[in-house]
């Protein structure tokens, strides 16, 4: 059962499909995928907010850094669908903008603290003992700080920017990945073929990349779709704390946080990059719930 | 006489869990000649599998503690470095496992499982290794060995497993085969092929052969010579024929006694060893079988017994030998 996932899992990250005369792993995969509404329905928002951030340029109807300070705050209208904002910028170009930064950092935070998680927390695992107390222990005194404190610390000492965000944000998640990877590999370096490939004469290194690593994919696939929602999260809370991005790069974030003193003569500043971030990470959740569906063996 | 491709000299193999000293194997001592069979026979908790573990350094080396010799061609690999025994693994020694149901692994093709056990030990490329991968799943009978090459483990049975294991553990032509209890999980019509396959092959390729088992019939048909083990210790080895013939210890005989014999009388019973294998943990301190021999007197619980060496390489370890004993 488990075999099933895993051996898809393996073929996504290899790139390369297996075509079988019956069913392909991938095809069932592809199949399972379909029939869970969650995933398909994440999907396939995440599909339309890629490509608004994507085509931007082309889809923005006004330049986003422009301003035009005689509509300043004026409601949404025909010529500004969303509205314009306190410096006269139409708001629904610089969501669209804002989905490239929100995207990018998403993804390249959960892109670093997956690489490091994954390494801390196969390392842990699979020697356990001394090496385990150590890197666990580090991993826990991070995880009892609450992340955004953390991410705020950081920010502090590495400056702003959307780098430094991401920086901080991949840092503040370690601790998540290399927990759930510890978990997995723990588990499943008790199996015999891992034993078996011991006895083949494999070095650690192979056993721990080739022969463990494959078969924990599926609960780090899941976690780290979920884990770009909650670093989008954070990097609009960073910009609206004004650390994250700065200004006048569209950032929804930054955006939510300069709209802040207006929000009660033009609450419409507010509204849309507030809905615009929750759609994202709702989209990004519900992913990650239908995958996990998908890949559990227990459901098959 | 031959020099012995495998000399194991008072082997010790003790966990230490917490405070507790498991002593799984407990001084023993066989050797295995180039291209012989020899048998390892005895009850779940005997110390078979820990003494086929020991031999292939895979014993987790945090609470094992291994004392004594395993010379393999001459050469301790005890005190090997763990590059050494990397290199001895899979080419020199492999292992065939019990359990064919896990122990592929499910995240490749088994035609890739294959490869990668000649990759590991020789510069060859991707595609002479897959060449070479196709040809062993021939030589273990699979049929379609092109097309089953590129199936995962979940797609093929039990019986197919096995074989693809039979086929990595053989595809480096190893010297020394050892098989843990390779038919146990498998049907009772496929563990036939399967035992037949292993000894066809280990001849085939002159692969000399440690097979667990505690199967006395397996034994009969494919060694040449046997060790029981009991509580972590050989009570009883020699040549298969010789055991067979006129068994000394108690175990032994009480182990024969347990399958059904063709000879046996109509309505006789199969035998029981009443009692179950001592704690490794806390074993007593004369013979570990008195409390289940019923041949025990006062002096098997008192002391433990040294192993007699007898004629043809025949040790026994029983104070009372049955069987008349001419040494």
């Amino acid at each position: 059962m488990e075999a099933n996932i895993e051996v898809k899992k393996q073929i996504k990250a290899n790139g390369h499909v297996h075509v079988d005369k019956v069913k392909g792993p991938f095809a069932e995969f592809v199949e399972r995928f379909m029939k869970s509404r969650s995933a398909v329905i994440g999907l396939g928002i995440l599909i339309v907010l890629i490509c608004c951030a994507v085509f931007a340029p082309i889809l923005a109807p006004y330049n986003p850094y422009e301003s035009n300070l005689p509509i300043a705050l004026q409601a949404p209208s025909a010529e500004h669908i969303l509205g314009v904002d306190e410096l006269g910028r139409d708001i629904f170009s610089r969501i669209l903008y804002g989905a490239q930064v929100s995207l990018v950092v998403g993804v390249e935070a959960v892109t670093l603290a997956l690489f490091f998680g994954i390494l801390l927390g196969a390392l842990a695992g699979f020697y356990g003992g001394k090496v385990d107390t150590a890197i666990m222990g580090v991993m826990d005194v991070m995880l009892s700080f609450p992340s955004i404190l953390l991410a705020l610390a950081f920010m502090t000492v590495l400056g702003r920017g959307i780098d430094k965000a991401v920086i901080a944000i991949g840092i503040v998640s370690i601790p998540q990945y290399a927990r759930i990877v510890r978990g997995s590999v723990l588990s499943v370096k008790e199996n015999v073929y891992v034993t078996a490939a011991r006895a083949i004469g494999n070095n650690d290194r192979r056993l721990i990349f080739v022969h463990i690593l494959p078969n924990v994919l599926a609960p780090i696939i899941v976690r780290s779709t979920i884990g770009i929602s909650e670093a989008i999260l954070e990097a609009a809370a960073l910009g609206f704390l004004g650390l994250g991005v700065m200004p006048p790069t569209a950032e929804w974030g930054t955006m939510l946080g300069a709209g802040r003193q207006t929000i009660f003569n033009a609450p419409h500043i507010v509204t849309f990059p507030g809905l615009a971030i929750t759609l994202t990470v709702m989209a990004f959740n519900l992913l990650g719930d239908g995958l996990r569906d998908v890949l559990d063996p227990r459901l098959k | 006489m031959q020099i012995p491709l495998l000399q194991i000299n008072q082997l010790q193999t003790h966990f230490h869990i917490g405070k507790r000293v498991v002593k799984a194997v407990d001084g023993i001592s066989i050797s295995v000649n180039p291209g012989e069979t020899m048998a390892l026979v005895g009850e779940s908790g005997s110390g078979k599998s820990v003494t086929a573990m020991s031999i292939m350094r895979l014993l987790p080396e945090a609470i094992t503690k291994t004392q004594g010799e395993i010379l393999f061609e001459g050469r301790d690999m005890l005190k090997m470095s763990m590059e050494e025994i990397r290199d001895i693994r899979g080419k020199h020694i492999s292992m065939i496992f019990q359990e064919p149901m896990t122990s592929l692994n499910p995240a490749y093709t088994i035609g890739e499982q294959i490869s990668e056990a000649v990759r590991v030990h020789s510069n060859v490329d991707k595609k002479t290794a897959w060449n070479k991968a196709v040809e062993m799943l021939e030589l273990v009978g699979i049929p379609a060995a092109v097309q089953r090459a590129k199936e995962y483990p979940h797609q093929m049975s039990g019986g197919m497993r096995q074989r693809v294991m039979i086929a990595i553990s053989l595809v480096c032509n190893p010297r020394l085969l050892l098989a843990d209890e390779p038919t146990t999980a498998l049907d009772v019509t496929i563990q036939a092929q399967i035992l037949d396959l292993i000894i066809k092959l280990a001849k085939e390729f002159n692969t000399a052969l440690i097979m667990i088992t505690h199967d006395l019939g397996v034994v009969a048909e494919i060694a040449q010579n046997m060790a029981v083990m009991y509580a972590g210790r050989i009570v009883e080895q020699g040549r298969v024929a010789d055991v067979f013939a006129n068994p000394h210890h108690p175990y032994t005989v009480g182990l024969m006694d347990s399958i059904p014999r063709l000879d046996g009388g109509k309505k006789q019973r199969l035998h029981t060893i009443e009692g179950v294998v001592p704690d490794l943990s806390a074993l007593p301190m004369g013979c570990t079988f008195a409390d289940r021999c019923e041949y025990a007197k006062e002096k098997c619980r008192e002391e433990f017994p040294a192993v007699r060496v007898l004629a043809n390489a025949r040790q026994v370890a029983c104070h009372y030998p049955l069987g008349g004993i001419e040494s």
